[in-house]
């Protein structure tokens, strides 16, 4: 198995790469829908959206965390799928 | 490592069919309580008394948990301490969501947004955006790490000085639980006295031997199992009444869509009351009220009463809050633990998936809950004769909750003489939609599940960090298996008795503990762990001074802002006083580590390892003097 080989430092080195790559995308993305809007929820709210939700009400409270649920997502799918398939970390059957 | 001998974990053939057993199980379950829903109604309608429709709640429902407790009685460290490592994602997210979602959640969240508008919703925000950094931070490390609990990990990784860090974790790991679950053990005993009558201090040893039979027998095994249950009711409980409030109100039963209709009705009706503006953000200013409370509960002189409102207006404290909620979940050992319990790291990434995606549900429908009983509360209550108020009022004025005082006499309802305890708002939306008692019953019974669920996911982190890291791993490292399960055993019982006595006087500072776990745990896990996994540089030197650091500076700032704050960075409030910590223990981690010898190179090698989604760790024997590092048991012992 995978694990109990010496590491191939190399291989190791590139997929942690492009684990960074993947996770500090996501990261900012986290960021910026918990951090950017809350400091203007006030001249937000004037705008009014779908049944009546004032915009800045709205995005705390629906689109931020409705954003984290497919972030996560995201990550585990393309770590499982993709990047962890490229590197050869495959479970074994 | 770490495996009982005899104890292999299943193939992916097995993992299915134990998966596609599950689902049947469940969905079973799900149908079941359906249908006993049904019948209670059809009974409440023929005339049974509402007295005895609570009581085949309750009963039900403690039965079930005790079964599946009974169920899976073990002998097994593996599966006592981490449910054999065998929970599917899917089943790991139930589990995490009913340990997550405590009484608070279920119940005084909404009541929450009511009271706060719009700076609520940093508790919506932090509470779910911190399973983000579990994903992408945590999960897929702890998994793969494999141990029992996070002492484990942190006197691993900081094996140099072992027994220290483990010491330093499991101290704070008891802090945060024991906290934590006191309050769980009072949100039983409100529950229980509220819907049934019980006096609170009948309600919380019932609700302790609820937690009991879950807990004791088969540790994490039936604590997992039953978890999966207690979310399936308890978002059931949930849905139900809003789902008919929205109805109701609005003629579309989906109340997460339509409580817009109910923000731009309580604007309008705001305006022609000159209220000040529910959705309007950072209107909080800081104050020593609840501190007063505290000291005169416990007989100390309470300090002058202050308040600061320098800092209304500015978004810091929400902010600040958010930030120190996610990285405070992230760093709460009970969620951690989930994560242990799923086959493969693999399996953890998706699971915290399907862990934020069940909290979601119940999150994304409690801003409904606030907003639809603010609208109904404007609209039909406040501007109304006193006598002619809606009928649910009533009930609620006779408990206490709801409270109204003619002030100017005029016999009509102001908005300034109703006051209102934020619990009412789940506790009244059955009455207020109209629903028969059947589903408060229903209700109450979710509440119930929310609080137990958590409870014993924190006994037993508690329990653990006893028997597990202190006593086995410190004390007496050759200690049989049997002596190790018995004093776990002690141990859920005496944290479950020391929790009902903390919570039976129902002290106020109960409460404040509860928002304070959070950044306790911001304070003192959150960097260990993150730097741990990500800077194989930092060493043990390094996170001991951070965690303690943390502690102390985290500690500092709250209780000083909490008595008097005008002390305060910002405008940030004692709740946030996790921010401190968390720098505190990061700049000691990072600077104490760089000017102390890097950790030895068998520890920067079990970072690799970390990093490799597949496979199980092996942890080498500590490197050139075997010994020092008592922390790190060698292979096999486990």
């Amino acid at each position: 198995m995978t694990g109990t080989a010496p590491v191939d430092t190399s291989r190791l080195e590139a997929y942690w790469r492009e684990q960074w790559r993947l996770m500090l995308t996501l990261l900012v993305i986290w960021f910026a829908v918990t951090y950017l809007h809350p400091p203007f929820a006030a001249s937000l709210n004037k705008i009014k959206i779908l049944t009546g939700f004032p915009l800045g009400y709205w995005l705390s409270s629906q689109f931020s965390i409705t954003v984290y649920v497919i972030l996560i997502f995201i990550y585990a799918l393309t770590m499982n799928n993709v990047i962890d398939k490229k590197y050869g970390f495959e479970e074994e059957e | 490592m770490a495996q009982e001998a005899g104890y292999t974990p299943l193939t992916h053939a097995q993992l299915s069919a134990f998966r596609r057993r599950l689902a049947r199980y469940y969905g079973a379950f799900f149908v079941f309580l359906i249908v006993f829903t049904l019948v209670l109604y059809l009974l409440e309608r023929a005339g049974l008394p509402h007295r005895f429709i609570g009581y085949a709640f309750i009963f039900l429902t403690l039965a079930l948990y005790a079964f599946i407790g009974i169920l899976n009685f073990t002998r097994r460290l593996e599966e006592y301490y981490v449910a054999g490592r065998r929970v599917p994602a899917i089943f790991n997210g139930m589990a995490t969501g009913a340990d997550w979602m405590s009484a608070a959640s279920f119940i005084s969240m909404a009541g929450t947004l009511w009271l706060l508008g719009y700076d609520g919703l940093a508790y919506i925000m932090g509470w779910t955006g911190g399973y983000v950094l579990l994903a992408l931070l945590f999960a897929p490390y702890i998994r793969k790490f494999g141990q029992y609990t996070i002492p484990d990990f942190v006197a691993t990784r900081y094996g140099e000085r072992a027994r220290l860090a483990r010491f330093i974790a499991a101290i704070c790991a008891i802090i945060v639980s024991l906290a934590y679950v006191t309050a769980q053990v009072s949100g039983v005993g409100i529950v229980m006295s509220r819907f049934f009558g019980l006096d609170y201090r009948v309600g919380v040893f019932v609700g302790l031997a609820g937690v009991l039979v879950c807990s004791f027998l088969g540790g994490m095994k039936s604590i997992t199992w039953t978890q999966v249950a207690q979310y399936i009711i308890l978002i059931v409980a949930y849905l139900i009444p809003v789902t008919f409030l929205s109805a109701k109100l609005t003629g579309v039963p989906f109340p997460q869509l339509m409580y817009g209709k109910a923000l731009s009705e309580i604007t309008q009706l705001e305006q022609t009351m000159n209220l000040s503006s529910y959705v309007q953000p950072f209107k909080q200013a800081l104050s020593n009220a609840s501190a007063i409370t505290a000291f005169k509960q416990i007989g100390l002189t309470p300090p002058e009463p202050i308040t600061v409102k320098d800092w209304v207006g500015t978004p810091w404290q929400f902010l600040a809050l958010t930030l120190c909620l996610m990285a405070g979940t992230v760093g709460l050992p009970h969620i951690l633990v989930r994560y242990y319990t799923v086959p493969s790291p693999k399996e953890a990434r998706i699971s915290v998936g399907w862990s934020l995606l069940f909290i979601w549900l119940l999150y994304v429908t409690a801003p409904a809950y606030a907003a639809f009983s603010r609208w109904e509360v404007l609209q039909n209550v406040v501007g109304q004769p006193i006598n002619a108020l809606p009928d649910w009022t009533a009930n609620w004025i006779k408990t206490g909750l709801l409270k109204i005082t003619d002030a100017n006499n005029d016999g009509i309802l102001q908005f300034s003489e109703l006051s209102i305890n934020g619990d009412i708002v789940v506790l009244a939306t059955p009455e207020i939609a109209g629903l028969p008692f059947t589903i408060a019953a229903l209700v109450a019974a979710g509440g119930l599940a929310a609080a137990l669920s958590t409870a014993d996911g924190l006994l037993l982190v508690i329990s653990t960090a006893v028997a597990h890291d202190v006593y086995a791993k410190i004390i007496n490292p050759n200690a049989p298996y049997g002596r190790r399960f018995l004093l776990s055993r002690i141990m859920i019982l005496v944290a479950a008795l020391a929790a009902a006595l903390l919570a039976i006087p129902q002290f106020a500072l109960i409460v404040q503990l509860v928002a304070w776990a959070f950044s306790l745990a911001a304070s003192t896990f959150f960097p260990v762990l993150l730097l741990g996994i990500f800077w194989k540089r930092a060493n043990a030197n390094g996170a001991i001074a951070g965690m303690i650091g943390g502690l102390v500076a985290c500690v500092v700032y709250m209780v000083w802002n909490y008595v008097d704050p005008r002390f305060n960075v910002l405008g940030l409030s004692h709740l946030s006083a996790g921010i401190f910590g968390m720098l505190a223990n990061f700049i000691l981690l990072i600077v104490v580590s760089l000017a102390t010898a890097p950790a030895p190179k068998y520890i920067q090698d079990m970072v690799d390892q970390l990093r490799i989604p597949v496979g199980e760790m092996h942890l080498p024997a500590p490197g050139p003097a075997p010994g020092t590092a008592p922390g790190v048991a060698p292979a096999g012992q486990d």
